[in-house]
């Protein structure tokens, strides 16, 4: 019965709005088709906010709270569900289509046993009650790969890792051997190598089920990798479509294009290349919704819509340039390298930190050096130490043992028995730019603060303006010295993190997943942005961040840890070229790459 | 309106157009329905609070002026107590007692209580310890069980009340602040401002107080109309003020004896407490509605 | 498993804290007692005449001449073993006192919470289940009104209409209770009284339970449950209260006692001769037998009502099992 190539599902002209404070509403995916088809997946990519949730949702009739699908059809075997009332979507819910989430952790009922979570749609869907289920039920989860799935069935979902929490959602979507699986950003969130070993286990099912899948995700390497199909998403609009790989390699669209360049990589350093603007937060009806921020816009672009165009190979795109575009050289160019001093700037030896009730130390004998100008990346998976390293570099945790040189100069071990000067020398830039900057204070007063306390070449008279030039260093608009964090996009906010830690004249900028919460095409900007000022201002940068490919493009040298320990370190050609520690080489194994080797 | 900073090419339109800094309480309070009526209510019972005594047709304590207990009628139009003292004047001066108290003895719990919960948790470890289990303690205690005994103890008095209420709301404003900071200083520009070097007072106040300011102004108007309910209450009870002084609680309990016989005495009295109480609830509740506003909407079933 | 003994020893924690609250009280309770001397007393119950001789032998006659521990020792243990002593304000047995009128107030406070509750509940529910509705939005202004009023100032209004006016029920339940015998007689001097209570209660527990409902509506995991195709019955109650059921058994159970304090202010009102009435009668006469029995009494009624939402609680969260591993 699964034919691979059968369509499941049909999705066409999709339109969907929020409805907005004051009654009207406000669209903000338009006129969106799709078709899922046995045995493959389907890879939906775009930014935050481009609408792939929405649509993930409202292809299967789901009507999120405030949204309304204003016109389009979803046909799942000829019927279509978008017209079906709330009963008669119960029945094909959860039976006939199945929905993941993208944090496991949060679609588990906490308080529910995985076998009760289990045991609900069998009994409603399949009518399995006692033995029956519960024999269905360890089944499943052994499909899973969960290990002792008679003993997890009486667990609760917090008992488990993050990775068995997908597991166990996955075998809830799949406990009624559906037809149409949606995952959104399923994936998002959890390690690389755990990344790698669930990816794997969903294409093995989608082929053995025969399984028409629809995987939403952000992650364009990933879904180049994963996807059979690809389709890329822009402010409400599917904007490019087609076969994973000609899709990557060939964009037709200029910010397919865009955002290609802007995904980091671990197989050569190369210049990430952001896009300037932000996207549009409604749908563009009479333009190309692109078109402010295009590099090949034409007066004709904005005379009307785009429609979606295919030259005949399956492979659409909505540019009236495509056929162009296609043939231009992919953006991008080799990354200038970091020009490290001799002179040794920081020494961390043999460092230990633990936290109190934790079984391990969370870093166990710790020690490197950074030079004047350098920029030394420190990477490894969630809850490897790096971060508390960082802490207790910046004296924000004690460490058990060990000693932290400046200059030379031991450092106290916490941050207020350091002299003015060493505060001064060293400055932090945080993962969250929500919660690193005071929602209650204003911009001028947040740059404003380290020049007050470390500048006494700057007098208070002039401390306005100073934090204007930060400002402007940093590439932000004129005029926000008076406005509150809230009111910036989230790559701002790190930009004004930046010029607070700038504001000091540090020798030593400690960053830790800096450009984790942004968007990729953001990322970029920011990374262009770092290497920059620390390369005009002989700052060095010591980076931390779970991303391989991210330290490959800023960092000259690296480190790898894993469980509080250094278990690799080299120059970063070397290290990502060859690594020597199986780790590292796992690592590197599990990071899904748009380039080839 | 998209003017390209002369840096690179982003613009002013990257800025986006939301609320920045939530607006004060009291600009949150007005922005509601529920909010402007409480204020409606509030302003004119405070006025007779504030402004009734130069208004009294008679002395408030002059016994015998009219019949005793009598219905209304054109010279007392809320009618006379048992000891025939006009009702009307009693009742313009008698609500100052039941709104001086609870400002006092709830700003005093406001002040300790947040500065213990505040100190307890950006310190942690021993200190928070300590006074977290004191909270727990005191909290265990049942309130009214606590004001009872102390005024069976020590008599009653302005003092005692004040006192004694404001160990009851001690703890509980103090460990909402405490939570509150708890709240707050995970956030990162806490740990920002710890490796700037800052000391911990300008921590407290430049960090962490702007931020817990909201959540608190809504306790705090919670605690007032908590406490004036008290303080009405004890006064009903006959354990607040003492005769021959008026006070719409007292005048409750006294006009209950003859409410067969002159029910305005006591109804009058009982909703003038009740309009005091129902303004400072509506006021408080808008003050939380505002704080406690977003969260996500509910799943359609 | 390690689930159950996890549970048991959270349980077993909670009493030692109900008896050390209640240790507590004892103290708190004799202690403040205690600092009006042997002479106050006399002075209040035999006037300002009485010669220091007189007073001498008061404080004798009462071991009031002791240091406060060894009387509070002494108290304590007799307590325990039942003897609440002879009040000296009034000379009777605080237990013949007291223990009628525990009986009554326990009845009175156990029959509000039995009918509130579920009644508080079912409207959290419904309000809920359409929040931001019409229906939702006048129930949430109503109860705020409702919970602004005074119990005295309720308990006076429904006295006025059902008592005076209408005179279906006596305003006075003391003579009620006292001189009538028959059943249905009895059952009616309850009445008013229970109102009230369930009046106070009520729009409290409605607002949380649909606070915390509301919040569990709103959660991933119910979309995920919906979206697998599950009855809304089994998405509501399974779902979605098993969740929002913690907060609101905490938020009751620290709202509880607030609220049973009630208790005392509504059997003034309706001069229903309970340990509420007794209590503020000893009050006003600083009878300090009388206070101390009343407070200990009352303490341990509410501890009960704490402990069994803690029970609850222990019964409904699976997560004790992460506390106490941690
Ligand atoms: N409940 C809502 N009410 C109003 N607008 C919403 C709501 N949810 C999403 N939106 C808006 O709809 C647009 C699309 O949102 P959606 O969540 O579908 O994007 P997404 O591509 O899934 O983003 P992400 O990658 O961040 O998950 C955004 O502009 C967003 O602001
Ligand atoms: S249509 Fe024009 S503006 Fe739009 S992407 Fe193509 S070239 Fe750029
Ligand atoms: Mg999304």
């Amino acid at each position: 019965m699964t034919v691979r190539g059968e369509v499941v599902l049909d999705v066409d002209g999709l339109s969907v709005g929020y409805v907005r404070r004051d009654g009207s509403i406000n669209t903000v995916v338009d006129s969106v088709s799709f078709q899922l088809e046995r045995g493959t997946i389907l890879g939906l990519a775009g930014e935050s906010g481009c609408g792939k949730s929405t649509t993930a949702l409202a292809a299967i009739s789901y009507r999120a709270p405030g949204s309304r699908i204003l016109s389009g059809r979803s046909q799942l075997q000829g019927v279509d569900l978008l017209g079906l009332s709330t009963q008669r979507l119960r029945r094909i819910w959860g039976s006939k289509v199945a929905y993941v989430a993208q944090s496991a952790a949060l679609a588990l009922n906490p308080a529910l046993t995985v076998g009760r979570q289990l045991s609900q749609p069998l009994a409603v869907h399949l009518g399995l009650h006692g033995s029956a289920s519960r024999a269905r039920q360890v089944e499943l989860l052994e499909s899973m790969g969960l290990p002792d799935p008679a003993r997890a069935l009486r667990r609760y979902p917090f008992q488990f890792s993050g990775g068995q929490q997908q597991r166990v959602a996955l075998a809830l979507a799949l406990s009624c051997k559906p037809d149409v699986l949606i995952l959104d950003e399923p994936t998002t969130g959890l390690d690389v190598t755990t990344q790698a070993r669930i990816t794997k286990l969903l294409r093995g099912l989608v082929t053995d089920f025969g399984l028409g899948c629809l995987y939403v995700s952000h992650d364009l390497a990933l879904l180049a990798t994963l996807a059979d199909r690809l389709a890329v998403m822009y402010a409400g609009e599917i904007v490019e479509a087609g076969a994973a790989g000609a899709v990557v390699s060939k964009q037709r669209h200029p910010y397919t294009q865009a955002l290609l360049a802007a995904v980091p990589s671990v197989r050569r350093p190369r210049e990430v290349v952001g896009i300037p603007g932000r996207p549009p937060t409604s749908v563009v009806l009479d333009a190309c919704a692109y078109a402010p921020r295009c590099r090949y816009v034409l007066p004709a672009c904005r005379t009307g819509r785009v429609a979606m165009r295919d030259p005949g190979d399956g492979h659409a795109a909505r540019c009236i340039r495509l056929e162009e575009i296609e043939k231009l050289p992919a953006l991008g160019s080799e990354l200038a390298a970091a020009r490290p001093g001799r002179d040794v700037l920081l020494e961390v030896d043999g460092i230990v930190c633990a936290y109190t009730g934790a079984e391990g130390p969370a870093v166990n004998g710790v020690g490197f050096v950074v030079h004047g100008a350098e920029r030394v990346g420190i990477v490894g998976e969630s809850g490897s130490g790096k971060s508390t390293l960082l802490r207790a570099i910046a004296g924000l945790h004690r460490p058990q043992a060990g000693s932290i040189r400046l200059g030379g100069i031991e450092l106290a071990p916490t941050a207020v028995k350091r002299p003015r000067s060493v505060r001064r020398e060293i400055q932090l830039v945080f993962q969250n730019p929500d919660s690193s900057l005071n929602p209650r204070h204003t911009i001028l007063d947040i740059v404003a603060r380290p020049i007050r306390l470390f500048r006494d070449d700057v007098p208070r008279a002039r401390e306005r303006e100073t934090v204007q030039e930060l400002l402007d260093a940093v590439k932000l608009p004129s005029g926000l010295l008076y406005r509150y964090p809230a009111e910036l996009s989230g790559g701002q906010r790190q930009r004004v993190a930046l010029a607070r830690a700038f504001s000091a004249k540090p020798s030593l900028l400690l960053c830790d997943e800096v450009t984790s919460a942004l968007d990729v095409s953001v990322q970029a900007t920011i990374l262009e942005l770092i290497a920059e000022l620390s390369e005009q201002t002989q700052t060095a940068v010591v980076w931390v961040s779970h991303d391989l490919a991210v330290v490959r493009t800023i960092a000259n040298r690296a480190l790898v840890m894993r469980d509080g320990e250094v278990c690799e370190e080299g120059e970063t050609d070397e290290l990502f070229a060859a690594a020597r520690h199986p780790y590292t080489r796992e690592l590197l194994a599990a990071i899904p790459e748009l380039l080839p080797a | 309106m998209t003017t390209t900073s002369d840096v690179v090419g982003l613009t002013t339109a990257e800025v986006v157009e939301e609320e920045g800094r939530p607006p004060a309480a009291w600009r949150a309070i007005l922005a509601s329905t529920e909010g402007r009526i409480g204020v409606g209510i509030g302003a004119a019972v405070l006025f007779v609070i504030i402004f009734g005594r130069f208004f009294t047709p008679y002395p408030p304590n002059a016994v015998g002026i009219g019949g005793a207990t009598t219905g209304p009628s054109a010279a007392h139009l809320l009618g006379t107590d048992s000891l025939g003292r006009d009702t009307l004047s009693r009742l313009l001066v008698g609500g100052t007692h039941i709104i001086v108290i609870p400002l006092i003895a709830v700003s005093l719990a406001w002040l300790l209580g947040g500065t213990l919960g505040m100190l307890g948790a950006y310190r942690g470890g021993t200190v928070d310890a300590v006074i977290a289990r004191g909270f727990d303690l005191v909290m265990s205690l049942p309130p009214l069980l606590i004001v009872l005994v102390a005024i069976a103890a020590l008599g009653t008095s302005n003092l005692v009340l004040v006192l004694t209420i404001m160990v009851v709301y001690l703890p509980r404003m103090g460990r909402l602040v405490r939570g509150a900071t708890q709240a707050v200083i995970t956030n990162e520009y806490v740990a920002a401002a710890q490796a700037r070097g800052e000391r911990t007072r300008a921590i407290l106040f430049r960090e962490v107080l702007p931020n817990i300011m909201a959540p608190t102004a809504a306790d705090f108007a919670l605690r007032i109309t908590y406490a004036v309910i008290f303080v009405a209450t004890l006064n009903f009870l006959g354990l607040g003020v003492k005769p021959p002084n008026a006070d719409w609680g007292v005048m409750v309990a006294d006009g209950r004896g003859y409410i067969n016989l002159a029910p305005l005495g006591t109804l009058a009295p009982a909703a003038a407490i009740a309009l005091l109480s129902i303004a400072l609830n509506l006021i408080a509740d808008a003050l939380t509605q505002h704080v406690t506003r977003g969260g996500r909407e509910i799943v359609p079933l | 498993m390690r689930l159950r003994s996890a549970r048991l020893r959270t349980i077993g924690r909670q009493l030692a804290a109900g008896l050390l609250t209640l240790f507590l009280i004892s103290i708190v309770a004799f202690g403040m007692m205690s600092v009006r001397g042997p002479a106050d007393i006399a002075h209040a119950k035999f006037g300002n005449q009485i010669t220091t001789e007189q007073i001498d032998a008061f404080s004798k006659q009462y071991g009031l001449d002791k240091p406060v521990y060894v009387r509070y020792g002494k108290w304590l243990w007799n307590f325990a073993h039942g003897d609440m002593g002879n009040s000296y304000v009034t000379d009777v047995q605080v237990s013949t006192n007291v223990l009628p009128r525990f009986e009554r107030t326990m009845i009175l406070s156990f029959v509000a919470l039995l009918i509130a509750l579920p009644i508080s509940v079912l409207i959290g529910v419904f309000q809920a289940r359409r929040v931001g509705s019409l229906a939702d939005l006048s129930l949430l202004s109503a109860s705020v009104v409702v919970a602004a009023l005074p119990e005295f100032v309720v308990g006076i209004g429904l006295l006025f209409v059902f008592a005076v006016e209408l005179g279906w029920l006596p305003v006075d339940s003391a003579t009620a209770l006292t001189f009538a015998s028959s059943f249905g007689e009895q059952a009616k001097a309850y009445v008013l009284p229970t109102a009230t209570l369930v009046l106070a209660i009520v729009p409290y527990v409605a607002r949380i339970a649909r606070g915390s409902l509301r919040e569990a509506l709103g959660m991933p995991y119910t979309q995920a449950a919906a979206l697998r195709g599950l009855p809304r019955r089994t998405v509501i109650w399974d779902h979605a209260m098993r969740n929002a059921g913690v907060p609101l058994v905490n938020a009751v159970a620290i709202n509880i006692v607030y609220l049973l304090s009630g208790v005392i202010v509504v059997e003034w009102v309706f001069a229903f001769p309970g340990i509420g009435q007794g209590l503020v009668q000893a009050t006003s006469t600083s009878d300090a037998f009388n206070v101390e029995a009343i407070a200990l009494l009352m303490g341990a009624m509410f501890i009960v009502v704490s402990l069994a939402a803690d029970f609850l609680v222990a019964y409904l969260n699976p997560r004790l099992k992460a506390a106490a591993a941690r």
